[in-house]
């Protein structure tokens, strides 16, 4: 019985913010389409272990599309980071703190200063951490 | 409004406006001949428009905007012949009366109760916010939020019109054929054929004498009545069809008619796309609701959708890396313009790769709005799962499957309690 009371109380937290339709469903979709885009497949491994440790380490080329030939340009090399960080922050499990669109947008249309990191060092923790959201404008105020 | 006024005889100019004057509009307003201006705007007079202020043969200027007249618009206009007149923002009903074509250069008459068809010579901005005004202008439709009219009426007036000119034609034909020899004849009516054509024109992407008739038989014409050939794939509701059409390419999305919940969701697609235009948003160029046919006309997307892309090895590779990041700003951009800068936020409720479209210049378009919400700020917006599975937020799919999970453990333990007791 204890087993079923806290399912009753975990499907009414469930339901208390999230059953509700609001935009932070929008930009959860939006950061799957967006990590879609960049990997060339439907990222569903990379979802399920994104918070596991062993997910951490691996490096952000590894699961690049690789039918295309890695980035050499500073600049798209940056680009993809940018868009890469962004599609983590909208995956967050926690509706409120995923990004808002607004932010989303504010953040591709700001013109950054090109990160000087070599693609091949940046690992899915770095691309969840907090400097790099800071760095690229998406953490709400 | 005190009735003593009207006694000013000699008043030129009246401007009491910016008060709180409530009550009727004094009848005899006929008496101030003289009177050129006059200004009762944003005050809550209320009652009928008076017949006697059409009378004011020097009246120039007109402003009864921002009170609470009701009633009709009065149909003869004649007197007002150099006049502005301002009736905006009043509880008027009725119809617009076409006497308003010929007599008053300026009427504004928007945000009333206005219902019928907007006569054609109305500007569009003078009779915007009046929600039940139809018009046959797919463009005054989307941009004005007026309803399409009922197809029924024009039949009405096309059957009124093929009573009326028939027998007139014929009788003239016969006329022709008896004084005039047949070969001058056969080329009158030739020269009336070619002329009838070309005053009006069908083309989607054009205003000026759009007829939706013209457009009709132009995509049942490409299409050869919707054939499986011009078939280029199949959406939730019905088949895609691609019609090369005299102004351009386009895509129609036929619908399966006759079952409500594809109804309601081709009305969701019309009803947002028609208020909203981005870049990043795929362009609907019109619709076509009918009992037998539905079907919404877009712009014709070259590459298809993001997620054919992505799962064709050659356009993958084709599909360079800046493009990619372009891709992902663009839908971006347009989520953001959805959430943030609508006067009600919409949410689109199914992103996934499939319902964003690419262009020939890789350019990105959301589309598919048939699940998409405005939020209103009031109610509660709780509503049923929709969304394509793998791109729904995961604490939607968890009460579906908590509640399964309750289910399952409900069971066994109701069964194993039956088994204890029995």
């Amino acid at each position: 019985m204890i087993l079923l009371n806290t399912h009753v109380y975990l499907i009414n937290a469930e339901l208390a913010y999230t059953m509700a339709v609001n935009e932070k469903c929008d930009v959860y979709s939006f950061g799957v389409v967006a990590l879609e885009t960049l990997v060339g497949r439907h990222p569903k491994d990379i979802l399920s272990s994104v918070q596991s440790t062993s997910t951490q380490s691996i490096k952000l080329c590894q699961v690049l599309d690789q039918r295309l030939p890695l980035p050499s340009k500073e600049i798209v090399i940056h680009d993809i980071i940018h868009v890469a960080v962004v599609a983590f922050a909208c995956l967050n499990l926690n509706p409120r703190s995923r990004p808002t669109m607004k932010r989303v947008s504010q953040s591709f249309a700001t013109e950054l200063t090109p990160l000087r990191t070599p693609l091949s060092e940046i690992s899915m923790q770095q691309l969840l951490s907090q400097e790099l959201k800071a760095l690229f404008y998406i953490e709400d105020p | 409004m005190p009735i003593s006024l009207t006694n000013l005889t000699q008043l030129v100019y009246l401007d009491i406006s910016y008060n709180f004057l409530t009550g009727f509009l004094p009848s005899n307003f006929d008496q101030l001949t003289e009177l050129q201006v006059l200004l009762l705007n944003s005050n809550s007079i209320s009652g009928t428009f008076p017949i006697s202020l059409t009378n004011l043969s020097q009246l120039e200027t007109l402003n009864i905007s921002h009170n609470s007249l009701i009633g009709n618009l009065p149909s003869n206009f004649s007197t007002y012949y150099q006049t502005s007149i301002d009736l905006s923002n009043n509880n008027l009903t009725g119809t617009v009366p076409h006497s308003i074509c010929n007599n008053v250069p300026f009427l504004n008459i928007s945000y009333n109760y206005l219902r019928g068809p907007i006569p054609n010579c109305v500007d569009p901005y003078m009779v915007i916010g009046n929600k039940d005004l139809c018009t046959n202008f797919p463009y005054k439709i989307i941009h004005f939020q007026f309803r399409p009219c009922p197809p029924r009426k024009k039949n009405n007036n096309l059957k009124k019109i093929v009573v009326i000119v028939l027998p007139i034609l014929f009788s003239l034909v016969l006329a022709f054929s008896l004084i005039t020899c047949l070969n001058i004849h056969h080329n009158s009516i030739k020269n009336k054929h070619v002329n009838t054509t070309t005053t009006k024109n069908g083309d989607l992407f054009c205003v000026w004498n759009y007829d939706g008739k013209i457009a009709f038989d132009d995509i049942i014409k490409a299409t050869e009545d919707f054939d499986m050939r011009y078939c280029i794939g199949t959406g939730a509701y019905g088949s895609i069809y691609k019609a090369q059409l005299p102004s351009g390419e386009v895509v129609l999305h036929g619908y399966e008619a006759e079952v409500s919940s594809f109804d309601e969701s081709f009305r969701n697609e019309v009803r947002i796309l028609s208020e909203i235009k981005h870049t990043h948003i795929v362009k609907l160029y019109g619709f076509c609701l009918h009992k037998r046919i539905m079907f919404l006309i877009y712009q014709y997307m070259e590459r298809g959708s993001l997620f054919s892309v992505l799962y064709d090895d050659v356009e993958a590779v084709e599909f360079k890396w800046r493009k990619r990041v372009n891709t992902v700003k663009g839908i971006a951009f347009a989520l953001s313009y959805l959430h943030h800068d609508c006067i009600a936020p919409i949410v689109h409720r199914d992103v996934s790769t499939s319902n964003i479209l690419l262009n020939s210049e890789w350019q990105a378009s959301v589309c598919d709005f048939g699940t998409a919400r405005l939020l209103q700020h009031d109610s509660s917006n709780r509503t049923i799962v929709a969304g394509t599975i793998g791109y729904i937020a995961p604490g939607k799919l968890t009460i579906a499957f908590s509640f399964l999970f309750l289910l399952c453990f409900f069971s066994s333990y109701l069964y194993d309690a039956h088994h204890a007791y029995s």
